[in-house]
């Protein structure tokens, strides 16, 4: 340690006493990648100390003018240095979109040996090249947006402070996840984002009811849980790879790092290409990663927890639950892609995981109530569809939806939360006057509960027409979900088509026709959901105060809300507000996105050159296309297959406008005597969850309860029976200890001339 | 030419010597002085070691040099504890102090 | 016998006899004197390893600066010598010295019997060949030691044609430390912060001293001579007595053993 250390100290002198470089390009790049995650890491730490030092958790109202002023402190702190992470980002990319192909990888190694341990050497370093390079561009861009939207979505929340905090701790563990070189990095930061999405789910930690929804407290658990389960394989598949690298990499110099991604690389490559290395090994350890991307990436059978992450708030479900940190089990995937692409089983494997978790979650998002449960399994579905495109070696094509998904997902989320923002803030209003205007205590406690209980901010049911009063988040949400259906000439547009069209092209057609179905459904869930919100009947928010008000036997909720803005009964449709600028403003930012990002992947069989994206991110698949060539349909059929992804897509808003657009209410039952029991499946998520309670939860507890009763009689006796002994023995020894000093010195003295005695009495002089 | 050996029993004798110290007297001033010198018989063990291992390298050397920088870090906290135990215990006599006891 | 060996029994003799010295003078302040004796004589059997930098800081850190601090706090603090609490003392004056023995004679068998005197183990002094297989630029590189670089002295010098080093044992330590050990050695300088600050808070006095209370400005101030109930100078002052009535209920109680 203290060589490295050294060695900081000594580089750090050299930076400051060294002669400036001729060949500033590279060098000065290469000295400031560091800056990418160390900069969000710091707002965080700031944060975490303004936070903990002057504010704790006291609600805004209690706060002094001081105090109110360090927490928007937080937040421009932690949208100053995301802003500075993205800008060094955007530098990075575009040094490396000027670099010929050759010189497309920037490695920065050896900063620091983190573990120099025998055959063990872990250094951290970075490992940058366009696949990484475009990762951290769209996820520091979805942070900044993110955090702008925040200081809206949280104002008033008591730990906007401690919100501030956790969310830059994010976006370091994410841009460390995608920048380090090596795979215990990787596991290091794939822990990192998974507390840090433990933290954000359970931020509401103290809520007691959530609608029926799993509660913050036990959702964020379960989130972690089930990824523990995707992570132990992954974990495993690490130490395979460890292992594998032990045998193989003879003849290492000293302080070889086993684990590093050129090194493992370079090692299994040559492994397989002479035999060395079992195929099925490699085939097993691609299961081992892809099972941490499974439980990351919420793939089936491990997407359960997904849906239930929507506990946070939703500009958490935003960022991390929609736009990044999910990806990262495809990032990894394609991170690895020298070793996936050596075991077409693995490959296969993926590929049915991703096309059965892409109908999955298109099927169940066309009956969710919930408006972020919709998108909760839209999300499920479109990685589905991403880890298909890895699967059928579509590998530019999956992150080219990535990125596409990253906007237009995260654009729809923050459009639900501005929605979701201005229901509650209408029902906090309508409390509020409640309170001026009902004497009687009593009634208002029980109007208040009534209303907590029974009107859902986030039920679809309880929206409508309100593209009138929030035009900015209606229409960008609109262009957000058209590019999730694949209306043409959108992103998702291009970006499904492309996967669509890599799968015709390698030939799995059985997944084109059921990845083409699924973009049906997808299409008519997202437009369910625009319909009903938007365009559909009436506002319903005032109508469901009034029926819980009437039922706890109270007066007109919507009166109090007039009341408070001065306007009569009759006028209260004006109640629903559009959101704040500081939350409208990334919604257009990510609606220009949703359309704009789809044009730099433009289909290369008719576009050519126009291409970038494919030819920028070539570089990085470059072991993965040593294997298996890249392959393209003809630019006939790929104009057919983009005018019949078209036209399915259109198709599916068509049936969501007629289903939706009038009679909304009636859809549901409709909906039912058509698909009959496939509803009621669908309704229930497929019944996942009711199946792990019974498999794992109540058999598990009948398991612990055999166990309760060996630890009551077998453990508790061993163990109360050593401290009755203790207690006896220590009866008598305790008179050994004087309290003397020279005493213990005496016990040292005899004990050390004993052992060296004792040593040359059994080995004799 | 001095062997080693000489070295290290010459250090021996003074550890020797400094550790009978300890055990056998009673004021914690002396006994602190004692504990002095065996660090001192150590330092030239380090020392002797040093060289016999070759005139390159000056590990030996330079841990002699923080067990020193140590042993007055020791000697500074050790007498300021003495200075207050003679004050609240109103003796520095290592056989009438039994706090460690309690 | 060469004139080094002699020299180093002389220096080792002196060393072990003022050493003793420590153990047995009854006066602390002769044990600390005998003891500046003993740090100067190691001093010197450190530059016949020819480590006069760890000399020199033996003779001032040690013979200087701890032995005067141990001075000054004997000044300090007044003996009072009184009975021994501890029942083991008898075996403690008695088995001390046998332990002490017994100890020396294993660690002497350790030497005897190990490598070190079977390979012959001798001190490696530098010569020309060392030197040269050393790095280009060759630094590094103990001096000889100050006996033989003095000239009148030397015994083998100028059989193997050494030449009195430019570079000596100071510099090419502080090189050491300022490069290899770079980090232990600013670790140390905080260490050293620590101890002082360490020593200072440890060694203040407490809220009110004997003498402050003593002091008639005080006396005047204060109302009446009892601290007020649940003071902290009431709590100072009942520790104290409460110490000091079980110090001697002790005393009494070894006296009645003694009976």
């Amino acid at each position: 340690m203290f060589e490295a250390i050294n060695s900081i100290i000594w580089s750090l002198q050299s930076v400051a006493f060294a002669e400036p470089k001729t060949d500033t390009g590279l060098e000065t790049i290469k000295s400031i990648i560091w800056l990418i995650p160390t900069l969000p890491l710091a707002a965080a730490f700031l944060n975490g100390f303004i936070a903990l030092t002057f504010l704790r958790s006291k609600p805004k109202s209690e706060l002094t003018a001081t105090q109110r002023g360090l927490r928007y402190l937080t937040s421009t702190i932690g949208i100053l240095a995301i802003a500075a992470a993205l800008l060094v980002s955007l530098i990075v990319l575009f040094f490396l979109i000027g670099q010929d192909k050759e010189h497309k990888l920037i490695q920065v190694e050896n900063i620091y040996t983190w573990i120099p341990s025998g055959d063990f050497n872990i250094k951290v370093g970075f490992n940058v090249d366009p696949l990484t390079s475009m990762m951290t561009v769209v996820v520091t861009t979805i942070s900044l947006l993110v955090h702008i939207f925040s200081t809206g979505y949280m104002r008033e929340e008591s730990g906007y402070h401690r919100f501030y905090t956790y969310l830059p701790f994010f976006t370091f563990s994410m841009l460390g996840l995608i920048l380090v070189n090596n795979f215990l990095l990787l596991y290091v930061f794939w822990e990192a984002v998974g507390l840090s999405s433990y933290l954000l789910i359970g931020y509401w930690f103290s809520k007691k009811y959530d609608w029926g929804r799993l509660l913050p407290s036990d959702a964020s658990k379960k989130a972690f849980i089930v990824n523990r389960v995707g992570d132990f394989g992954f974990g495993l598949g690490i130490m395979w790879i460890f292992v594998v690298m032990l045998n193989h990499a003879e003849g290492a110099a000293k302080g070889f790092d086993r684990l590093n991604y050129q090194n493992v690389f370079q090692v299994f490559e040559e492994g397989s290409k002479t035999g060395a290395i079992d195929h099925n090994t490699i085939t097993i350890i691609a299961i081992l990663l892809f099972m941490g991307a499974m439980g990351k990436s919420a793939q089936m059978p491990l997407q359960v927890w997904l849906p239930d992450a929507m506990a946070g708030p939703t500009p958490v479900s935003a960022l991390i639950h929609a736009a990044t940190m999910v990806t990262a089990g495809v990032y990894m995937v394609g991170r690895v892609n020298p070793i996936f692409s050596l075991s077409p089983e693995a490959m296969t494997f993926v590929a049915v995981i991703g096309i059965l978790t892409a109908f999955f979650g298109s099927t169940v998002g066309t009956t969710q109530k919930d408006i972020k449960a919709v998108m909760a399994y839209s999300t499920v579905s479109q990685l589905g569809y991403m880890f298909f495109a890895l699967g059928v070696l579509g590998w530019v094509a999956a992150f080219f939806h990535l990125m596409t998904h990253a906007f237009f997902k995260g654009l729809l989320f923050l459009g639900c939360g501005s929605i979701i923002h201005s229901n509650e803030e209408t029902i906090h209003e309508a409390l509020h006057k409640m309170h001026l205007v009902v004497k009687d205590h009593n009634l208002a406690e029980e109007i208040e509960h009534a209303i907590h209980h029974d009107v859902d901010p986030q039920d679809m049911d309880n929206m409508g027409q309100l593209i009138k009063k929030m035009p900015l988040t209606g229409w960008s949400m609109v262009v957000g979900a058209a590019a999730l259906a694949g209306v043409p000439f959108t992103a998702g547009f291009w970006s499904k088509d492309e996967i669509l069209g890599q799968a015709f092209a390698h030939g799995q057609y059985p997944i084109y026709i059921v990845g083409l179905f699924a973009a049906l459904l997808t299409a008519f869930y997202s437009f369910r959901m625009i319909f009903s919100v938007f365009f559909s009947g009436d506002y319903r928010l005032p109508k469901a105060m009034n029926r819980a008000v009437a039922r706890a036997g109270g007066v007109n909720a919507v009166e109090f809300v007039a009341q408070g803005r001065k306007t009569k009964p009759n006028q209260v449709e004006v109640i629903a507000k559009e959101s704040t600028k500081n939350m409208t403003f990334p919604l257009v930012f990510l609606g220009f996105m949703s359309i704009a990002a789809g044009y730099v992947g433009l289909p290369r069989s008719i576009f050519g050159g126009l291409s970038v994206f494919d030819s920028f991110l070539e570089a990085t698949f470059e072991p993965a296309f040593a294997q298996v060539a890249p392959k393209e349909t003809s630019a006939w059929l790929t104009v057919i297959l983009l005018i019949l992804s078209g036209a399915i897509a259109l198709t599916g808003v068509a049936i969501a406008y007629y289903m939706y657009h009038q009679n909304r209410d009636v859809a549901p039952y409709r909906a039912r005597r058509i698909a009959g029991p496939l509803y009621t499946i669908s309704k229930n998520k497929w019944y996942f969850d009711e199946a792990y309670d019974l498999l794992l939860v109540k058999s598990g507890l009948l398991f612990e309860r055999s166990l309760w009763l060996f630890d009551r009689y077998v453990i508790d006796g061993a163990v109360n029976g050593t401290g009755w002994v203790t207690r006896q023995s220590a009866n008598y020894l305790r008179k050994v200890q004087t309290g003397f000093v020279g005493n213990y010195a005496l016990y040292i003295t005899i004990g050390l001339v004993g052992v060296i005695g004792l040593f040359y009495l059994i080995n004799g002089i | 030419m001095i062997p080693v050996s000489w070295y290290l029993i010459f250090s021996a004798v003074l550890f020797a010597i400094g550790l009978t110290g300890v055990l056998t007297r009673r004021n914690v001033l002396i006994i602190f002085m004692c504990v002095e010198l065996m660090m001192n018989a150590v330092n030239l063990t380090l020392v002797a070691f040093a060289r016999s291992f070759g005139t390159v390298h000056f590990a030996g050397d330079a841990f002699v040099i923080f067990v020193v920088t140590v042993a007055a870090a020791e000697a500074a906290v050790g007498l300021a504890i003495i200075v207050s135990l003679a004050r609240q215990q109103e003796s520095i006599d290592a056989d009438q102090i039994d706090l460690l006891k309690e | 016998m060469a004139l080094e060996q002699l020299v180093f029994l002389v220096f080792a003799l002196l060393a072990i006899v003022t050493s003793l010295g420590l153990v047995i003078f009854k006066d602390p302040v002769h044990c600390a004197l005998s003891l500046v004796f003993a740090f100067a004589n190691i001093a010197g059997v450190y530059i016949l390893l020819g480590a006069e930098f760890i000399a020199a800081i033996q003779v001032l850190v040690y013979s200087g600066a701890i032995l005067v601090l141990f001075l000054f706090v004997m000044m300090l603090l007044q003996v009072r010598p009184g009975p021994s609490l501890n029942r083991l003392r008898f075996f403690q004056s008695g088995f001390g010295p046998v332990l002490g023995v017994a100890f020396l004679v294993e660690v002497v068998l350790v030497v005897l019997t190990s490598g070190f005197v079977l390979n012959g183990g001798n001190i490696t002094k530098p010569n020309n060949t060392q030197a040269a297989k050393m790095q280009a630029g060759v630094e590094y590189s103990v001096s000889v030691n100050v006996i033989q670089a003095a000239g009148p002295l030397t015994i083998q010098g100028k059989a193997d044609g050494i030449q009195p080093n430019t570079v000596g044992h100071t510099a090419a330590l502080g090189k050491e430390l300022y490069s290899t050990y770079l980090f232990p050695f600013e670790v140390a300088s905080i260490i050293l912060l620590i101890a002082a600050i360490g020593a200072i808070v440890i060694a203040r006095r407490s809220l009110v001293s004997d003498e402050e209370e003593d002091h008639p400005k005080r006396r005047g101030i204060s109302l009446g001579s009892v601290p007020a109930q649940g003071s902290l100078q009431a709590f100072e002052v009942e520790r104290q007595t409460s110490q000091s009535q079980r110090r001697k209920e002790a005393k009494k109680r070894t006296v009645i053993l003694k009976k």
